[in-house]
């Protein structure tokens, strides 16, 4: 007598039995309706998720992954940034945002020729940066790079991560960090990317983009659903020639930011 | 012998896309991880063994970054409560037939799958690995990946199949 578990017969479904074991089942299906039943129902389970899935396979692979694969490798300190870059938007709970929106960069003194740059570009610089931050301030001070600082915004009371990601010098010697920034309300959050300099004993945001990330709902508008955010490599770039302009030098290795931080930045 | 694996990881590249899409269910969080993933690659290329399989590396890389976030996620309450939310919208009517097939039902049912059951559910039933092959990139023994899997299917049906009898909404 064969015994027609479950999982034998998804192993059955699946292939994975040999020939013999195969017949066997075969025969014992013949007079067995719940495993006939049990089979369809694991046939299926994969034809549901085959179908859909494989239309991935036909599309264009985007380009900023091919780009990434193709990059020389630029020293381990940026290809770990750019591994952690986007860490605190990825995985939401509902990660098919409906909308995106990537707006605005402004930035300080001395940099009024890439200011123009951005204005010439698709982004609409929306606002001034808030003059004081005290969150990004303590988070930019004592937090490592690829490290999450996580704090309840007092004003709104909503979750704040902070994750610094690379620390570098400018030409005028001033400490900067490049830094993720993560704002997350119920129905969506806003992330930001930002490069701070410490100036006088606080760090002063240099540029910052902000990204608009809404949590979809089920029951909306069936064909905002099917609209999926578009990749965010050209923006990022962007934001990278930024810190090219303002880095001199190599970035900061762990050891030495660790002993900077210690030491209070000095 | 880079280059070699640079073409090689470009040939992946949508099966990688693929697979990344069963766990994170959204295109935009796929491709991140997978760029991720790369990037994670090309920075350990001295650690794979050329008489090794690429793609199951490269599916370990991706669960490895997929499982870190997802439980930093959770260690930081950020998890939604699976069963509290609604059933996705081909579990309960008359368009069932129309949408059941669409990425984005399915990816949401798997949303509500636990992560040990979507990994080997989109690995075996999703890229079609044998059910060793699943084991080698879990490490974990072979009856687990059946066991999971079957559960994993069942729950899927439950929630993709239609039930004519049933009420709407589930739990009232």
């Amino acid at each position: 007598m064969t015994k027609l578990d479950e999982e034998t017969l998804m192993a059955y479904v699946d292939g994975e039995l040999d020939p013999r074991r195969m017949a066997e089942i075969e025969a014992a299906l013949a007079e067995d309706a719940e495993a006939r039943a049990m089979v369809q129902m694991f046939r299926d389970s994969t034809a549901l998720l085959r179908g859909p899935f494989d239309q991935i396979l036909r599309e264009t692979v985007p380009e900023r992954l091919l780009a990434t694969v193709n990059r020389p490798s630029t020293g381990k300190i940026h290809d770990i940034r750019l591994a952690r870059r986007g860490s605190l938007s990825r995985f939401l709970p509902q990660t098919a945002w409906a909308r995106a929106a990537a707006v605005a960069l402004l930035v300080g003194a001395g940099a009024g020729y890439l200011t123009a740059q951005w204005w010439s570009g698709a982004m609409v610089p929306v606002s001034l940066i808030a003059a004081s931050d005290a969150l990004l301030n303590e988070a930019l001070e004592t937090t490592g790079s690829g490290v999450v600082f996580v704090r309840r915004d007092a004003d709104t009371g909503f979750a704040r991560e902070i994750m610094p990601l690379l620390t570098f010098q400018d030409a005028n010697q001033r400490y900067c960090r490049e830094f993720e920034s993560a704002l997350k309300e119920p129905d969506g959050q806003q992330v930001n990317y930002g490069v701070a300099c410490r100036e006088g004993g606080a760090w002063q945001p240099q540029a910052l983009m902000a990204r608009q990330l809404i949590a979809p709902t089920l029951r909306g508008d069936p064909q905002e659903h099917s609209q999926y955010v578009p990749a965010m490599g050209s923006e990022m770039a962007i934001f990278d020639t930024v810190i090219q302009q303002l880095m001199v030098g190599e970035p900061l290795k762990p050891k030495e930011e660790a002993k900077l931080i210690g030491q209070g930045w000095r | 012998m880079a280059e070699d694996v640079r073409n090689q990881l470009i040939a992946l590249l949508p099966r990688l896309r693929r697979f990344a899409l069963g766990l994170t269910g959204s295109r935009d969080g796929a491709d991140d991880l997978v760029q991720a993933a790369c990037e994670r690659a090309l920075e350990r290329l001295h650690q794979w063994q050329p008489d090794t399989r690429l793609d199951s590396w490269m599916f370990r890389i991706i669960k490895t970054i997929w499982i870190d976030q997802w439980r930093s996620q959770k260690a930081r309450g950020e998890h939604v409560d699976l069963d509290g939310i609604e059933p996705p919208a081909g579990s309960n009517g008359r368009h069932v037939t129309e949408v059941r097939n669409t990425l984005e039902v399915v990816c949401r049912a798997m949303e509500r799958l636990p992560d040990e059951q979507r990994l080997v559910l989109t690995l075996v039933s999703v890229d079609g690995l044998s059910y060793g092959e699943a084991a080698a990139v879990l490490e974990v023994p072979i009856g687990t990946v059946m066991s999971r899997l079957a559960r994993a299917r069942r729950r899927l049906h439950e929630l993709l199949e239609p039930k004519p009898a049933t009420p709407a909404r589930e739990g009232h």
